[in-house]
Formats: C-alpha cells, sequence, structure tokens
C-alpha cells in the first residue's frame, strides 16, 4: 500500500513547501500540535519545537543536517502520559526506532502520534553543522543534500550515520521520498500505515507514485552502509577483544555519565550509577588501593561502560548521540555497535523494527538457551 | 598456569542451590575449597552487575546455581537469570573473558552430589584457563 502526495518546490526552497505542508496538518485539523526541527530565534540552531500555531511555522527546517539531542527522548517528554492532542512529530529513522523501543518500555504513547519521518542522508556534529550554517545560511539542507550527491568526501558526516543500515523507518505513518527523487523541484511524501493514508486524504494534495529510482538508490546505499558498519564492528570487534585492550579504549573516559544522559534508550530517571550503591564509603578507596598498592579514580569506568552495554545493548539503534555527547572523544557509538551486535544476534532482536516484538529481557521460553546449562 | 588457587564465586539460590550445598557437606561429600557461596533468595535476584563485580574484585569465574526449570519458588525467576547469563556471555566474551568462567546450572534441593561435582569439573576447567586478566585491573 503505497499513497504518495507531491508537494511542489519552488526555487529550490523545500522549507516553504513543508510549510505549507504542516501548516495544512494543523488548519485541517489533523493533528493539533506538529513537533519538528526548526530554527531557533537566533537563526542558527535547529531544535525540535511544538507548535499549535500553523501561523508560527516560520524558520521549520526538518531537514536541517543536525540532531543535537536525541528526539526520540524529547518527544516522550509530551507523551508520557498519554497527551489529550494529537501530535504530528518529525522524527529520523533512528528516532523513530528510538521512540519504537521507548513505546514498549512504557516511557511513551505511539496512539496520538502521526509519526512522519524521512530517508535519511546523516547527520552532522552540533559544531560541524554550525560551521555549515555559518557558510550555508538557511539553506543547509540543501546545501548538506547536494554535498552528499556529489561524493563531497570533506563533509563530516556523523560516523554513527556512515555506518546506519536504517536510513528509512517503513513504521512511520508517512515518510518523505529523499533518495532517488528530485526534492529541488518537488517533495514526496507516502503514507506507510492507514493512520498515514487517513492524515494526508483531508489535505487535498496532488497524488504523486514513489520515486521512480527509490528502491534502486536506497538499496545502494544500504549496501554501502552494512559494508561500513560490518568494517567498524570487525574493527572494534578486534581493538576490544580483550578486557585490558577495552581498558585502553576506555583510558580517558571521564565518568561524566553524558553518554548515559544521551542516550534515547536508557530510560531510568535514576541510574544505579548516581546512587548510593557506587558512592563508595571513603574506607573503600583505601581498601582498594591497600589491596593493589594504588587505585584510580574515577573507579568503575569499564564497570559503567558494560553495565550498559548489558542494560541497553539490544535495544541500541544506533543513533550515536551517546558519541557526540562524549567531552573526550570516545568511540562509544562503535564500542555499543559492537556488543550490540552480539546481543541483537543472541536475541534474535532487531530494536525499533516492530512496536509487537517485546523487548529481549522482559520475557522468557520455557525451552531455550539450553546450552547455556550444559543441557 | 598461575600457582594461586583460582577463586570461583557462586550465587545459589537459598532455596535449591544452597541447600544441595548444604546437604553436600551434611553427607560429608567433598569438593574444592575454592569456591565462595553467597545465598541469593532467587537466581533471578543475580543481578549482572553483581556478575561483573565479583570479576572486577578478582574471581576467575562465577557460578550461578539455581532450581530446575519448573521448580523455582518464585514461579519464574531461574527463566530470568537464563536470559540474564545469555546476555552476559555474549558481552564478556567480547572482552576476552572466556565463556567457562560463567556457568549456570540448575542443581536442586536433593543433589548435594551434583554440587560437588559441579564445583569439582568448574575449578579444574578455571584452573586449566589460568588466571583472569582482570586481576590486575582492580575495580575497572
Amino acid at each position: 500500500m503505497t499513497n504518495c502526495v507531491r508537494l511542489p518546490v519552488e526555487s529550490g526552497n523545500i522549507n516553504d513547501a513543508l510549510k505549507e505542508f504542516f501548516s495544512s496538518l494543523l488548519e485541517h485539523d489533523v493533528v493539533q500540535a506538529v513537533f519538528l526541527p526548526m530554527r531557533q530565534p537566533d537563526g542558527v540552531m535547529v531544535m525540535h519545537t511544538l507548535v499549535r500555531d500553523p501561523k508560527r511555522l516560520e524558520g521549520l527546517d526538518p531537514l536541517a543536517p543536525v540532531t543535537p539531542t536525541s528526539t526520540a527522548r524529547l518527544l516522550s517528554s509530551l507523551t508520557f502520559k498519554k497527551p489529550g492532542y494529537r501530535i504530528a512529530a518529525f522524527l529520523r529513522p533512528c528516532d523513530c526506532r528510538a521512540y519504537v523501543e521507548l513505546v514498549k518500555l512504557k516511557q511513551a504513547d505511539r496512539e496520538q502520534i502521526l509519526l512522519i519521518t524521512t530517508d535519511c542522508e546523516g547527520r552532522l556534529e552540533p559544531r560541524d553543522f554550525l560551521e555549515l550554517v555559518s557558510e550555508a545560511g538557511d539553506g543547509s539542507a540543501m546545501v548538506f543534500h547536494e554535498r552528499l550527491e556529489r561524493d563531497d568526501d570533506t563533509l563530516p558526516l556523523v560516523r554513527a550515520c556512515r555506518v546506519c543500515e536504517h536510513p528509512v523507518h517503513e513504521g512511520a505513518d508517512i515518510g518523505l521520498r529523499i533518495f532517488g527523487s528530485d526534492p529541488e523541484n518537488e517533495l514526496v511524501l507516502c503514507a506507510q500505515t492507514n493512520v498515514g493514508t487517513e492524515a494526508l486524504y483531508p489535505l487535498g494534495l496532488e497524488e504523486a507514485k514513489e520515486p521512480e529510482g527509490r528502491g534502486k538508490a536506497l538499496a545502494e546505499i544500504i549496501a554501502g552502509r552494512i559494508a561500513e558498519r560490518d568494517s567498524m564492528i570487525k574493527e572494534y570487534g578486534e581493538r576490544t577483544s580483550s578486557f585490558a585492550a577495552l581498558r585502553d579504549v576506555l583510558k580517558t573516559c571521564i565518568n561524566c555519565y553524558n553518554c548515559r544522559a544521551a542516550c534515547p534508550v536508557c530510560y531510568c530517571r535514576e541510574c544505579v550509577f548516581l546512587t548510593d550503591t557506587f558512592r563508595h564509603d571513603p574506607e573503600q578507596f583505601f581498601r582498594w588501593a591497600g589491596k593493589k598498592g594504588r587505585v584510580k579514580l574515577p573507579t568503575d569506568t569499564a564497570f559503567f561502560h558494560i553495565t550498559r552495554m548489558l542494560h541497553i545493548s539490544t535495544l541500541c539503534v544506533g543513533c550515536g548521540q551517546c558519541s557526540t555527547a562524549c567531552p573526550m572523544d570516545l568511540p562509544v557509538m562503535e564500542l555499543f555497535r559492537t556488543a550490540a551486535n552480539r546481543t541483537q544476534a543472541r536475541f534474535e532482536y532487531e530494536p525499533g523494527r516492530s512496536p509487537d516484538e517485546p523487548l529481549p529481557l522482559s520475557v522468557f521460553e520455557d525451552q531455550e538457551f539450553l546450552e547455556l546449562t550444559a543441557e | 598456569m598461575s600457582d594461586q588457587e583460582p577463586i570461583i564465586v557462586a550465587f545459589v539460590c537459598n532455596w535449591c542451590t544452597f541447600t544441595a550445598a548444604d546437604l553436600a557437606g551434611t553427607s560429608r561429600y567433598k569438593y574444592p575449597p575454592n569456591v565462595r557461596l553467597i545465598r541469593m533468595m532467587c537466581s533471578g535476584m543475580v543481578d549482572p552487575k553483581f556478575v561483573l563485580k565479583a570479576f572486577f574484585e578478582g574471581a576467575d569465574a562465577v557460578l550461578i546455581g539455581g532450581c530446575h526449570p519448573g521448580d523455582c519458588h518464585y514461579i519464574n525467576g531461574n527463566y530470568k537469570a537464563r536470559r540474564r547469563v545469555a546476555l552476559l556471555k555474549e558481552v564478556l566474551a567480547q572482552y576476552g573473558i572466556e565463556e567457562d568462567r560463567l556457568w549456570l546450572r540448575w542443581i536442586g534441593a536433593s543433589e548435594g552430589n551434583v554440587f560437588a561435582e559441579t564445583v569439582k569439573e568448574m575449578t579444574e576447567k578455571v584452573k586449566a584457563l589460568g588466571p583472569t586478566e582482570l586481576e590486575n585491573e582492580l575495580v575497572a
């Protein structure tokens, strides 16, 4: 089932076309609020903004190549109690998948959300984005797109995106087509669910077809990214094949826990690492130092990272916010995707794939993993 | 191979494996003194952090003992333990901590002999593996 509509783009200004679309969603009361990336009044940074007035959509910039913080988590802050409004939310595929996980973790609501996503070309780190804006101004999204189109290697695409094998999210209600399409002249939006079809219908937009070249373009992009992903996982699998090697990769970690705070699926309101469990008695440090002669502080660095892998690697969608948040530029995303590759395979689980698949650690079977108990 | 005797930290459930250990003692079964028992109310209570902590603080191996499937006194704690062990093994294996250093075994309350045999077998395997790298990585 595909049910696509076309938004004409005039003089390459995709944001005007999208503005009309989102404003129309509000005016037709398909939704009562939209939540999407917008340039802030300073005109520089792009942050998700909740808009209820269709006249206040100025500065919207859904395709600006930046996600300063997990937007799945931001959306869940609007929906952890069932909202009284229908909300059209624009999220990148990784954030869509993280949002699905948050719904399963009972931290977010899916029913009131009209989930709109895009074919995702990737994002830049916030600092690199600001640099792009200083050159390209409001047109950063199209400049980014054009530079990717001509394989501009100098574009510092986030590594998480380079290795992302999920540049689309089929579970979203509506998908904006970029791959194999011509966004300079028209944008094509396709309903991917019944909810999406029903949302597009009242808008009375011109019907369209899936961009012809999309299937092929998408397959190529996915194949390229899978190859990069596999070589990254191989590299980090080897680089951390012993505990000492892991310690070496983590040697500059300062236990700031930014990666945890940035992670969309690390949802505990009170992380155990911030509780008294890890606020050791002072005497404890002296005992440790006494046992081996000395002890490095902060302690529990690898403990923290490995615990997080145990807690959330099965749910890791590879968004890369952990690496973005790390002040020491540690390859947190690389470590997590390497561990997640093993744990997700063990439980045959793909985070974000379906809201109906139970979280691996929330269920069990009578006859499974029998090899573990030597049966 | 290290001259030092390996240390096995065993998290054993109150109802089955701990009782089995008790029975092994009262039945005069002999097993190596390398094991350090920690009595838990249920194998389903063994937080993966406990296992990590044991390794970080110098354990050469960890044994988790629970009731046989269907016998859990809390209905399904042992099934939860099994999923957690599957998860732990995947993550630990990535960092070179051998599969044989973490054992999950179902040992019922009447199986004192099985407990003794398990500890014996595990001690031998762990001796063959030698000390973990983590020994020098206290409170990592």
